[in-house]
């Protein structure tokens, strides 16, 4: 017998100490998990929010490092400096905008609250990843380091272009590249300098309601998509009769009156007999209503969800969902409003336009980015953003059958002002009624890429209230393209 | 070369406080092993304390040092001095005084208080000093308390004694007491601010072992209610929400211990349910605080400002910290006190954070295993209570201030500032080192009976053959 195995209270407390032994075990047990849990608590809830707390105003953190780093800067595809902060002779900081009011509401501002980029980015843009040398150097000479650097995809010259056709018109043009989902330009008018957003913020919020200068009409403003929807009416159409939808005919005669419901093709025209690309060409609204009714409901209520119709866009920027309402009980006289894009229907410039980006490159959507990398002062790459596919939003086929259609607007349809360049043009126009009061006035809609056998652009122009896509869209998105193309 | 220091040094204290951690563990099962096979764990055991007594002192000296890179202010470069011959003395002393000790236990409390002097020196100097000299101060006494427990054998019979004193003690900041943040929690004596509720605890974990050492049923389940009831209501009416619940739960817990019936662990934490329940009903102070748990977004500017600048803290700096100075924990109200975890995470690191929580759980086990292993019930209980208030203690602050249960606001024990608070935790762990030295005297002096009783057999063995 060993002296270990001595047991010096072995009288009839055994049972105790095994009683004891379990309940301490237990508690053991009890508070290990309850602490573990707690951990797991705080790191998942602290790392997952924590660019959403820092944005937060309260949070005091980014004064802090403002103190220490100054405000990165933002630049352009090209290389052109879009947001800098400079250091005034008295030593404060001014936030400057080298192109005024042309970058407005895609840059953003930084004060009076952020938007755009200065928002979407601000974390990179207040933070500072220079290498510990350059900081000590920074230190040695007394002054702050310099925060990281956002290099966007925007290139001026179309910003410029796009910003110059659109001239005193309320509206907004979007162009992105379709194969890396680069967005090139971003446009909405009315604009604001963010130089002055400080001095001027009264005015800019002032105006009529309908004005909305801070607004981002590209991603936020909501319009009915008129003729334009009948892209996806006849991306459906497409899907559903991928080999016999050459067959399609119809007899317009300006006129379709259906289950209490009447719908006119623009000022009244009679098409005549025409099949889906003449219908589409001329943008014949009875032939589209027509389909419409034809169309299997349930088949396209998915391919509107899949089009991302009350859903969520794959871009992180503010923007506005677009609303279309079918189901199995919807009247026949409103779906056929809605497959000529009008009625309850409404739209963002930057879905519909994005829709268009996917039948460009094959039917696929590359997700929209605005930041190409983030780097430090020093030029050593933080984040590269990669172009990336986002989802198939229509079968390879009908992007190539409705690459065709659109081609043939230009060519003989009403995008006809956009033939006869260097490059040619695909496209589709649309006169949006929105006034029920008075149908002659319309928003303007133009969405279309070049050049149409290996699209290179996507452009999509909304102007509020002018009238005829082909008449006052259109031309715009032909000084965009022509800007792109005169490289 | 500041700049450096200022960026570096948060991972030197990170990697020091991860090794420490992990030997924290390791060093737990030697901590309590008696016996035989002592040859190597006292070797290991040897080993692993050096280490940690030198990442202790690493961790204490990257912090301090980088809050005087940052200041540059040579208080700061003397206060680290004071602190580190302060330190020292006391594991040097204790090791010395009492060899047969647990030291693993008193580093990690070593280790705990140099955390807390580094983050108080670093949200404020002047408090910083203060808790400085009352620590000192606690753990010169805390040195002599398990020489005293020895000779104090009727500490067991003083049961109405600690009943009677506690409830006093809390009826007189009930009627006495300053309002501090909506709560009274303390009154003056001469010209010191003392926090009763602290020192009660002891009072009370005492109170329970001694109720309960003899027998545990019903006979004495329900006077120990009744008693437990006063201290709790005069805490509640206080508004000092977060010690009552400490208090409830210590007697819950220590119930179940003593009577070993599991249904009073069950019927307790039903009736916790029950009472925060009616808590919430009736009071509207209770209703904001749930609120400003559940939302602290919708009330950011009222209720839920400290809250949610904490969260921004914790989550501002992330794995590794924003480094010490370089943090925002001076937005919090009462960074030091009630949020000083908050502060830790910012400036230290999620992984620091984590570790502390860790060797907080490390002090936990080293304390409920002392009660494992005694035999003599009051002990037992006692260490029990300790260990169970501790980490409960740290559970309410710790879960308050990252949004995981509602906030009660109370101490971080050894890290938050507080006199009264520090005072109590060291009390307290050095209460649990003199049961822990009685159990390795009794064991020692069992097996010297034994050996020489075996010695004396084996010599009539040899006389008989």
């Amino acid at each position: 017998m060993k002296a270990r195995d001595w047991k010096p209270y072995a009288e009839d407390r055994q049972a105790e100490k095994k009683r004891i032994r379990g309940q301490i075990l237990f508690v053991q047990w009890l508070f290990i998990s309850l602490f573990a849990a707690m951990a797991a608590f705080i790191c998942i809830y602290a790392v997952r929010n924590r660019k959403t707390f820092f944005d937060n105003s309260y949070n005091g953190r980014e004064a802090k490092l403002l103190a220490e780093n100054t405000r990165g800067k933002i630049f352009a595809a090209d290389g052109q400096v879009l947001a800098e902060t400079v250091t005034e002779a008295d030593g404060s900081e001014r936030r400057r905008y080298p192109f005024g009011s042309l970058f407005s509401h895609v840059v953003g501002y930084s004060t009076k609250g952020r938007s755009g980029i200065e928002k979407e980015e601000n974390y990179a843009l207040v933070h500072s990843d220079l290498p510990l040398s350059e900081k000590a150097a920074a230190d040695e000479r007394g002054s702050k380091y310099p925060g990281n650097n956002v290099f966007t995809t925007l290139r001026p010259e179309i910003q410029q272009a796009a910003s110059d056709a659109l001239g005193m018109y309320r509206g907004a043009v979007i162009a992105t590249d379709p194969a890396t989902g680069a967005i090139l330009a971003m446009v909405s008018k009315p604009d604001f300098d963010p130089n002055e957003i400080d001095v001027r913020w009264n005015s800019y919020l002032a105006g009529d309601s309908a004005e909305g200068r801070l607004l981002n009409r590209a991603t936020q403003g909501m319009y009915p998509p008129g003729s334009t929807f009948k892209l996806i009416d006849a991306i459906e159409y497409l899907e559903e009769h991928p080999d016999t939808w050459q067959d399609y005919r119809y007899q317009c005669t300006g006129t379709l009156e259906k289950a209490g419901g009447a719908v006119h093709c623009f000022h009244y025209e009679v098409h005549g007999s025409v099949d889906l690309v003449d219908s589409f060409a001329e943008s014949c609204n009875c032939s589209f209503a027509n389909l419409g009714l034809e169309l299997d409901r349930s088949a396209y209520e998915n391919t509107l969800e899949k089009l991302m119709f009350d859903g969520k866009l794959p871009f992180s920027y503010p923007y506005t969902e677009s609303h279309v309402y079918l189901d199995a009980e919807t009247p026949e006289k409103e779906v056929m409003q809605m497959a000529i894009g009008q009625g309850e229907t409404s739209m963002s410039p930057f879905h519909l336009h994005l829709i268009t980006q996917a039948a460009a490159d094959g039917g696929i959507l590359m997700r929209p980015r605005l930041v190409e990398s983030i780097r430090t002062a020093d030029g050593s790459v933080l984040r590269q953003d990669m172009p990336e596919p986002y989802a198939r939003l229509m079968s390879e086929k009908t992007a190539a059958e409705l690459r065709r259609m659109m081609q043939a607007v230009v060519e003989r349809g009403t995008a006809t002002k956009l033939s006869g360049f260097s490059y040619t043009a695909a496209g589709k126009t649309g006169s949006a009624e929105y006034d029920p009061e008075d149908e002659s006035r319309s928003h303007a809609w133009f969405t279309g890429f070049a050049p149409a056998e290996n699209p290179q652009i996507c452009v999509t122009v909304i102007i509020e209230g002018m009238g005829s896509g082909g008449d006052y869209a259109v031309p715009i998105a032909r000084r965009v393209f022509d800007s792109y193309f005169a490289k | 070369m500041r700049t450096y220091i200022l960026a570096l040094s948060k991972y030197v204290i990170t990697a020091g406080m991860l090794v420490y951690t992990l030997l924290a563990f390791l060093r737990l099962g030697y901590g309590s092993r008696r016996g035989e096979g002592a040859g190597t764990a006292l070797r290991k055991s040897a080993a692993a304390d050096f280490c940690m007594i030198f990442l202790l002192f690493l961790v204490h000296a990257a912090g301090l040092l980088t809050i005087y890179a940052a200041r540059q202010k040579p208080e700061y470069l003397f206060f680290w001095l004071f602190q580190l011959l302060a330190f020292a003395a006391a594991i040097v002393l204790y090791r010395a005084i009492y060899p047969e000790g647990n030291t693993a236990l008193w580093l990690n409390v070593c280790m705990l208080l140099s955390i807390g002097l580094v983050m108080l020196t670093r949200l404020s100097f002047a408090k910083a000093v203060r808790q400085f000299f009352i620590a000192a101060a606690g753990m010169s006494l805390a040195i002599a308390v398990p020489a005293l427990l020895k000779r104090f054998r009727f500490l067991k019979r003083l049961t109405f004694v600690y009943a009677g004193a506690g409830a006093a003690a809390l009826l007189a900041v009930l009627v006495l007491g300053q309002v501090t943040q909506g709560s009274k929690l303390s009154y003056s004596m001469f010209g010191v601010s003392v926090q009763p509720s602290e020192f009660v605890k002891i009072l009370f974990v005492f109170y329970l072992a001694s109720a309960y050492y003899e027998a545990a049923g019903l006979r004495e389940i329900l006077p120990a209610a009744a008693v437990s009831a006063v201290h709790i209501l005069i805490l509640a009416a206080s508004r000092d929400l977060g010690t009552a619940a400490i208090y409830f739960v210590a007697y819950v817990f220590m119930t179940f211990l003593a009577s070993g019936k599991w249904r009073y662990l069950f019927l307790g934490m039903a009736a916790g349910g029950a009472g925060a329940a009616a808590g919430f009903r009736l009071f509207a102070h209770v209703r904001v605080r749930v609120q400003a748990w559940l939302d602290p977004w919708s009330v950011i500017d009222t209720m839920g400002y400290q809250i949610t600048q904490s969260l921004f803290s914790i989550s501002g700096g992330g794995i590794f910290g924003t480094g010490l100075t370089r943090g925002t924990p001076d937005k919090i109200p009462y960074v030091e006190s009630d949020f000083i975890f908050a502060a830790v995470a910012e400036e230290l690191g999620l992984i620091f954070a984590v570790c502390l929580m860790a060797l907080c759980i490390a002090v936990f086990l080293d304390i409920l295993w002392v009660s494992l292993n005694f035999a003599d019930r009051f002990y037992r209980f006692t260490a029990f209570g300790f260990a169970v208030i501790y980490i409960f203690q740290i559970f309410l602050t710790i879960g308050g201030e990252v949004k995981f249960i509602p906030l009660t606001g109370v101490t971080l024990p050894l890290i938050s500032y507080g006199g009264s608070s520090v005072l109590q935790t060291i009390f307290m762990f050095a209460v649990v080192e003199a049961i822990y030295i009685l159990q390795r005297e009794k064991m020692r002096s069992f097996e010297q009976r034994f050996e020489r009783e075996e010695a004396a057999a084996r010599r009539a063995v040899g006389r008989g053959g």
